[in-house]
């Protein structure tokens, strides 16, 4: 006990500590970066602003993509896409533009378990059974953090260039919330000052030092942003501190599409996110370009156990959230507008039933439950006879 | 309970502070109570299944002490035997016995309709089974005296650091341990705590971070290119042995706390240089129990060559089965016994090279060695997790497929070196407790134990809300 109230003793550890304090650092940040990464490294090395769309790959970036279950190479062409390089659409070609956000583009996975490479594998395998010849190449525009505003923009972009033959939108539903013009990031005269997911957006009312301070750390610290979603963003204490301070829309961040009635807030965002899509529906129209939804189901609708810990992690009841909601939303637009829409849900569902269509922890699919989607989709679309497979009556999916 | 769960920690500051208040008795009494309240507080009711053997074996290894007529004491050894066995096999084996028996019949054109009884593996059951069993052969064997007092013998059963996962003490050794007074030491306390702040750091910081790379890997193996299956292989080679020694790091570390010495269960295993090697550093514990009640007992080396080859093999086997009642077990087990048994035959007829010993060609050798175990023992593993056979033929048919080599992750070397850097420094140094116990080396012992805390807390923060068992528990 003396030994352990020896004061020299206590100064002496006490000293030795604060030496090590930037070594601790270093060390904390080496490890969270190769063990726990939060992926600041990526997202600064692999995004641009853009003029048009307004967030864009870089040209020809390449960088892995990391998370607690991937490592994944992220490697983009020339053009800015996370695809390969194409050339001038030749004849026999049949082209289809993917637009969507991390789900389109398949986060964590490599790009060959990627949605528009297993869509474009499905899609062949079909018209090759039947002998057709076509081949089917499948455009990869998709950008993580875009939403309908994005995709409308995109097809602006990227439409003159690939002249696709029809343009699939993986919707996923919480696109509803960033149809704004940087819900998701934010573009300060053209520099990309936060992205969403690293954490935080600075506040506008700090001072400039300060702002500057925490846009750095933000940009090259996973230490930083492991730290400040912990006691901030998403995690448990960030939920408590949300809890005191009332924040409720924010705590119930990840379900509010799924909360039944409609809060009045989210009715206008819904409206807002398929405002976007008419007027993608409207261009495509013109240019004679097929328009197809993808509504990409998230896990909490094929996953019970995920469902409960949302249930348990927003204190709401089963009555209060609805899973089925965004499909049912998206589809009765696509109905009044009579946009096809293919639904890969039953199958991810029966398949995840069996093994895991999802990542563990992350929550975007992985290239299991993509296989299942896409061979599930490609008969649908073959089935409800769109292009290239076009009868004079399209059939719909609507549930 | 987990030791990785919050409740954990409030339960084990109880512990430690009203443990050392108590005499001898009341230590034993309270830490019977412990351990009951821990192991039943995943299902009040496996606290009875607990307490079965518990007051069988004991009354057996009484018997057979005050029995001097042998055919009476076998006899009793067999009930002991039966009964263990009966609630093993039926709570781990019953199910695989029964669909291995469906589908042989419908392989053989019958479709049979058998009794489906899904039962939950009470968890731990292997492990105090092997401990019991052990003790009434021991007290059979004469090796150690039937003990007289029942809270010593139910305690030495369900002591809570060992009782799920291990190690697999011996009464030999637990037992005096358990009936003299212990002391607790500023020594043991700081040792205690260096062994379960390295047991932490590899289960919380190395194991459950590489966890849902390897459950993403495994899970689908067909849709996975050969970098992520080879990726998998050593996240899950690495995984297991930070899943396992660090509980075992940190069940020693509390025991010692609470003045028990138990059995070392580890030592650096990857660093071994030939399959009988590994098994001499993997699971201590168990590996030494198969030698002595399996495989002495069939003869061990004793009966000429094929025998031995042959009692290794089943050995194994037997070993592959305590694992789990599963074909995928079994095989991995039969891969070790073959492993076992070849190295053997290559020992056998060759005459040890000479090498100076430290020079160059020497740490080459050991090192190529050392990789070609590593490699042999990884390759086993990847029986060990999947799912099914035909799973792990996948995986293996993906591994060496080596088309698209995407995917592979670094990171998992990165871990891969901390845990066997942990290992290196451990064996370099000659200690476990090698933070604690060399006073010289104070300023960067106190560096080490930094970044080690700093790991964990980072990997605690990371992982939050989720609770990742350990691997041993379902065995």
């Amino acid at each position: 006990m003396r030994r352990l109230l020896d004061r020299s003793a206590w100064l002496r550890r006490l000293f030795l500590t604060a030496m090590l304090v930037p070594f601790v650092l270093l060390w904390g940040e080496i490890f969270t970066r190769l063990l726990l990464p939060q992926n600041v490294d990526s997202r600064m090395n692999i995004y641009a602003s853009d003029p048009i769309i307004g967030l864009t790959y870089k040209p020809n970036a390449k960088t892995f993509e990391k998370g607690r279950e991937y490592n994944a190479l992220y490697q983009i062409n020339s053009l800015g896409l996370r695809d390969r390089e194409y050339d001038s659409k030749e004849s026999g070609v049949f082209r289809v533009l993917l637009l969507g956000d991390s789900f389109s583009v398949s986060h964590g996975l490599p790009i060959e378990q990627s949605l528009s490479r297993q869509m474009e594998r499905a899609l062949q395998e079909i018209a090759d059974r039947e002998g057709r010849a076509v081949k089917f190449e499948v455009i990869n525009a998709a950008v993580g953090g875009y939403s309908p505003y994005n995709y409308w923009k995109a097809y602006r972009r990227w439409a003159p260039v690939f002249r696709p033959d029809v343009v699939l939108v993986g919707f996923s539903p919480d696109d509803y919330d960033c149809s704004n013009e940087n819900a998701r990031y934010l573009i300060e005269s053209g520099d990309i000052v936060a992205i969403s997911g690293n954490g935080q957006e600075p506040g506008r009312d700090e001072k400039i030092s300060v702002r500057k301070i925490r846009k750095w750390l933000s940009w090259n610290s996973e230490l930083y942003i492991l730290m400040r979603n912990f006691f901030y963003y998403n995690d448990f204490v960030g939920r408590v501190w949300l809890r005191i301070s009332a924040k409720t829309e924010a705590n119930l961040s990840q379900l509010e599409q799924y909360v039944v009635p409609q809060p009045e807030s989210m009715k206008k965002a819904w409206a807002k996110a398929f405002s976007y899509l008419q007027k993608l529906r409207q261009e495509t129209a013109g240019d004679g370009v097929k328009l197809i939804v993808l509504p990409i189901p998230m896990k909490m609708e094929v996953d019970a156990e995920q469902y409960r810990q949302a249930l348990t992690a927003s204190g709401l009841t089963p009555q209060q959230v609805d899973p089925g909601q965004p499909l049912r939303l998206i589809s009765g637009f696509c109905k009044a507008e009579d946009i096809a829409l293919i639904d890969p849900r039953p199958a991810i569902r029966q398949r995840h039933a069996e093994v895991p269509c999802y990542f563990v922890y992350d929550g975007h699919w992985i290239a299991e439950g993509i296989r299942v989607a896409t061979v599930s989709l490609a008969k649908q679309w073959h089935d409800l006879r769109l292009p290239p497979w076009t009868s004079p009556k399209v059939k719909s999916a609507h549930p | 309970m987990l030791f990785n769960s919050v409740v954990f920690l409030g339960f084990i500051i109880v512990v430690f502070v009203v443990y050392p208040q108590l005499r001898l008795r009341g230590q034993n009494v309270f830490l019977l109570i412990a351990s009951y309240v821990f192991y039943g507080y995943w299902d009040w009711r496996f606290a009875f299944l607990l307490l079965t053997p518990t007051v069988v074996d004991y009354w057996v290894g009484q018997r057979i002490y005050a029995s001097d007529n042998p055919g009476r004491r076998k006899l009793l050894l067999l009930v002991s035997l039966a009964v263990n066995l009966v609630i093993l096999g039926f709570f781990k084996y019953f199910n695989f016995f029964v669909d291995s028996l469906a589908s042989m019949l419908a392989a053989i054109g019958f479709e049979p309709h058998v009794p489906v009884l899904r039962v939950i593996l009470p968890i731990g059951i292997s492990f105090y089974t092997f401990k019991t069993v052990s003790y009434t052969i021991d007290v059979y064997r004469k090796k150690i005296s039937s003990t007289e007092d029942f809270i010593d013998y139910a305690l030495f059963v369900s002591f809570f650091p060992h009782i799920l996962a291990g190690p697999i003490e011996r009464g030999s050794t637990l037992l005096p341990q358990i009936s003299s007074p212990r002391q607790i030491t500023r020594e043991k306390v700081l040792t205690g705590l260096n062994l379960i702040l390295i047991g932490y750091f590899k289960k919380v910081a190395i194991a459950d971070t590489l966890a849902p790379i390897v459950a993403h890997i495994f899970a689908t193996p067909g849709g996975m290119s050969s970098g992520q299956l080879w990726s998998g292989v050593y996240a899950y080679t690495f995984q297991i042995y930070g899943d396992f020694s660090g509980y075992t790091d940190i069940a020693r570390g509390i025991a010692r706390i609470l003045g028990f010495e138990t059995m070392e269960n580890f030592n650096a295993p990857y660093l071994s240089r030939s399959i009988t090697e590994f098994w001499r550093r993997w699971h201590i514990s168990l590996s030494t129990w198969f030698r002595d009640y399996v495989y002495i007992p069939l003869g061990g080396n004793r009966r000429g060559k094929a025998r031995t080859y042959l009692n290794l093999i089943v050995t194994m086997l037997l070993c592959g089965l305590w694992h789990g009642a599963a074909w995928t077990f079994v095989i991995w087990g039969l891969i070790h016994g073959l492993y076992l048994a070849g190295h053997r035959i290559i020992q056998r007829g060759r005459k040890p090279a000479f090498m100076w010993p430290g020079t160059f060609s020497g740490k080459a050798v050991s090192l190529v060695k050392m990789i070609l175990t590593f490699h042999l023992v990884a390759f086993a593993w990847v029986l060990f997790r999947s799912s099914s056979l035909d799973s792990a033929l996948v995986y293996f048919e993906g591994l060496f497929r080596f088309r698209q080599f995407t995917g592979f992750s670094v990171s998992i070397f990165f871990a891969g070196s901390l845990i066997l850097g942990l290992d290196v420094a451990q064996t370099w140094i000659g200690s476990q407790t090698w933070l604690t116990d060399r006073r010289e080396l104070r300023p960067l012992r106190y560096a080490v134990a930094e970044l080690l805390l700093v790991s964990v807390l980072c990997a605690v923060i990371a992982h939050l809300g989720t609770i990742t068992p350990f691997i041993y528990f379902q065995f």
